[in-house]
């Protein structure tokens, strides 16, 4: 027979439960709310600009690949249009800079959830993941670091299927407003280079001794400065073009 | 007399344990023709090579113009022209282009004009221009004395100049060699197999065989006519030969109705008289010198 | 005399088809690659940027005339010393077998300034054959692809070469590519020495590269002490030019290497040559 004082303690115990379940809900649900509404500002300030050209140094760190710094143009158009204009050899990473304006301009293909808060370089950032809704999706998965004071994203690491896993970092000077930054620092996978002698341009070598495992995938950093944005003066679609 | 223009002593040639040249000694005189005579194979290609330089001697000391061929070599060939064997060119250039070539490594400034002149010297005027490929082996024999005489040598070495030519060639070149001599006071070392050629144009000779020199000296003493070897062709041998025998003329060799004998040319018509007055028939009567008859021994053992 | 000797040698090239064989064919070969690099250079830019490309993209004229040309001079390594070896590896033993050496060494020039006067006028044949190519492959190569910065694959990894930074390399590159040709040349002229006909020579020194590139190939251990030393593992010592740092000790070294060879091959051959009896 369940006492009175019993019965009390379970629905006690039940109501507690409920109690912490409906606050985690509500919780996630606005936090979730509160991840978007983020997602959402910083997209809308994105939206500012709708077609820019900016000059650009790219300095590129990356293993196997030796290149001096050059100088570019980067075109942009909104929704998709990007082109980057160079006399010499540019290697820019291939999700390019529109990759993450891509990502956030359809809200109805991913859902932003916040994974708390993380300070960068002194700044509180908002780290809230953004995850694919539809498995046909590019996008595997997403995760901006975000000033909340200023809609700015600092960091973002992407992962998609056709160009896998990219890491950027964001400063920003006087385009802030428009959130355009002054320099953009990738940092990429690069496969372990393997090539076919017969086309190679080395000389006959002697036999070299394998010193120890080698990695499969290296990491290397592309740095593109930005200067002197044009915004929204109107770039033709022909400029796109290949 | 003056130095000799090529001195030649004890020139030896080995190849291996294979004599090419043993001993060969000879001199040869400013504006003389020489003849340097032998079979095939008897070593004066090669002693001519070794004149030239072409070739090392064993042993043996070659002076020309009295200076030694290994320590003077550019200064004599200078004042050389030459033919060894047969005269090579450069087929795919002409005639003109094939002397001026010569011409610039020989030492001589020689204009266009020289060059056209040397041609119709050598009888090729009108071919200039023509590539040497399409050239007759007659018409590459004038050529080669053109490249020859080009940068007017003092000294000509001819090796079998008529080799390969027909008979109106060869009475060609002869007469050119003759001229050079004659003419333009040329001293001429000429070699050849045919004993006629020599004796047609050479004051002195020397006769080679396997490397040796056998005989050397004046062409005319060498080849006395006073002393021929007569061979008769008659019908009756024995009755001839006891004919003459009879009459103080004896055969030195008598073999299938030929009786050889070694007389003077008119002894040779007295033995025929003999013969013809005993009723011997005379089917033929052949005269050779002496010297003929022991070189063509030598190319025909 | 030695100059006179000298144009003769040159007027006698200059006068024989095989002269002009060696140009044609390299007009030919490079034609040939210009016309399917313009038709499908994009794949082998695809081979360059293979390794790169799910990360990254390259930007700019990437198939440009710099590429070309160098891709150009990597392609006829093995072809251009054989076309040279065809002319200079019958410049004595063609002699001997015309005919014509006996007329050569009865004029009032040493048989050295002989070798070397034919050596003088292979170098010069050499150095109209590589202006020649070196004509095709940039000036006609710029022409056809433009300018731009020039994309090196090794085995490694990528360099490139900005294009303000590659015309030198071209120049001093050409440079160090003669040097290849003439030690080439030199080989086939030591050959012709020993010869009486010309194809002996020219199939040999064929030969010879071909068994030494295959020794250099061949990743043994046993082989590692000879490569250094063998003249085809600095044929292509221009390559060194074009790599960022450029490897100066590499490159001096194998400049030693081929003046080496050529040095001592010239020596072999004025050594036989001066001895030899001519009997043909």
């Amino acid at each position: 027979m369940i006492t009175s004082h019993a019965w009390t303690r379970v629905t006690f115990r039940k109501k507690t439960t409920s109690l912490v379940y409906l606050f985690c809900f509500s919780l996630s649900f606005l936090t979730a709310q509160n991840a978007s509404s983020t997602v959402s500002k910083v997209y809308k300030q994105l939206q500012k600009a709708k077609d820019y050209t900016a000059d650009a140094e790219v300095t590129v760190s990356l293993p196997f690949i030796k290149i001096a710094p050059i100088h570019a143009k980067v075109f942009l158009k909104q929704p998709d249009k990007f082109k980057v204009q160079s006399k010499s050899i540019a290697i820019v990473p291939r999700q390019g800079f529109d990759q993450l304006h891509k990502i956030l301009s359809d809200t109805t293909a991913f859902i932003a959830i916040s994974q708390g808060t993380e300070v960068l370089e002194k700044v509180p950032a908002q780290l809230i993941n953004l995850i694919p809704l539809r498995d046909t999706a590019d996008l595997i998965l997403a995760k901006l670091w975000i000033d909340p004071a200023r809609n700015l994203v600092l960091k973002s690491l992407l992962t998609t299927k056709s160009n896998g896993t990219i890491l950027t970092e964001y400063r920003y000077g006087q385009y802030a407003g428009y959130g355009l930054p002054d320099a953009l620092l990738f940092t990429v996978d690069i496969k372990k280079f393997k090539i076919p002698k017969s086309i190679a341009a080395d000389i006959n070598t002697t036999t070299k001794k394998e010193t120890g495992p080698e990695k499969e995938t290296k990491k290397g950093k592309i740095r593109i400065e930005l200067s002197n944005y044009v915004i929204n003066k109107g770039l033709p679609d022909a400029l796109f073009k290949k | 007399m003056s130095a000799p223009i090529i001195e030649v002593k004890n020139l030896v040639k080995n190849y291996g344990s294979f004599k090419a040249v043993r001993n060969i000694s000879f001199n040869v005189y400013e504006g003389n023709v020489y003849g340097f005579l032998g079979p095939n194979g008897a070593g004066k290609s090669t002693t001519i090579r070794i004149l030239l330089s072409l070739i090392r001697a064993t042993e043996g000391e070659v002076k020309l113009f009295g200076k030694d061929i290994r320590t003077h070599r550019d200064e004599i060939l200078r004042r050389i022209g030459c033919i060894v064997e047969k005269p090579d060119f450069y087929k795919y250039l002409s005639a003109e282009k094939n002397i001026a070539l010569c011409a610039r490594i020989s030492g001589a400034a020689v204009s266009k004009k020289q060059i056209h002149e040397m041609l119709d010297f050598v009888g090729l005027k009108g071919r200039e221009k023509d590539k040497v490929s399409g050239f007759s082996h007659g018409m590459k024999q004038r050529l080669g004395f053109a490249q020859t005489l080009i940068h007017d040598p003092e000294l000509i070495i001819l090796d079998e100049p008529t080799t390969g030519l027909d008979p109106q060639g060869i009475i060609d070149i002869r007469n050119l060699i003759l001229k050079l001599k004659t003419e333009k006071n040329k001293t001429i070392l000429l070699s050849s197999h045919i004993l006629s050629e020599i004796e047609l144009i050479a004051d002195r000779m020397v006769i080679i065989n396997k490397g040796e020199a056998i005989v050397e000296g004046n062409v005319r003493e060498l080849l006395n006519a006073q002393e021929v070897i007569v061979v008769f062709t008659v019908d009756h041998l024995p009755k001839a030969q006891s004919v003459l025998e009879a009459s103080g003329f004896a055969a030195y060799l008598a073999q299938d109705h030929e009786l050889h004998f070694q007389t003077s040319l008119a002894q040779s018509a007295e033995i025929n008289k003999v013969l013809c007055a005993n009723g011997i028939q005379v089917y033929s009567m052949e005269t050779k010198r002496k010297l003929e008859d022991y070189f063509l021994k030598l190319i025909n053992p | 005399m030695f100059f006179k000797s000298t144009y003769n040698e040159l007027i006698k090239i200059a006068a024989k088809p095989r002269s002009y064989l060696g140009l044609a064919a390299i007009t030919l070969i490079v034609g040939l690659i210009l016309v399917a690099m313009k038709l499908e250079g994009g794949l082998y830019i695809s081979l360059l940027t293979g390794p790169f490309e799910q990360s990254l993209i390259f930007e700019g004229n990437v198939l440009n005339g710099n590429l070309v040309g160098f891709i150009i001079l990597q392609m006829l390594i093995i072809h251009v010393p054989l076309l040279i070896a065809f002319v200079t590896g019958d410049l004595i033993s063609g002699e001997a077998a015309m005919g014509t050496i006996r007329m050569l060494l009865t004029k009032p020039v040493s048989r050295n300034q002989i070798v070397l006067s034919k050596f003088l006028a292979g170098c010069i044949y050499t150095l109209i054959v590589l202006l020649w190519l070196a004509f095709l492959t940039v000036v006609v190569g710029q022409w056809l692809f433009g300018s731009g910065d020039l994309m090196v694959l090794k085995s490694d990894g990528l360099v490139v070469l900005q294009e303000g930074d590659v015309a030198w390399r071209f120049f001093y590159g050409f440079i160090v590519a003669f040097l290849s040709l003439i030690m080439i040349a030199t080989l086939s002229l030591t050959l012709s020495c020993f010869s009486e006909n010309s194809i002996g020579p020219i199939v040999t020194t064929m030969g010879l590269i071909l068994l030494f590139t295959i020794i250099g190939s061949i990743e043994v251990p046993l082989f590692d002490q000879v490569r250094p030393y063998l003249f085809t593992t600095h044929m292509a010592a221009w390559r060194y030019l074009f790599d960022d740092p450029i490897q100066w000790k590499d490159l001096w070294f194998s400049v030693a290497v081929l003046v080496g060879h050529i040095a001592v091959l010239l020596g072999i051959g004025l050594y036989k040559f001066k001895r030899k009896d001519i009997l043909s």
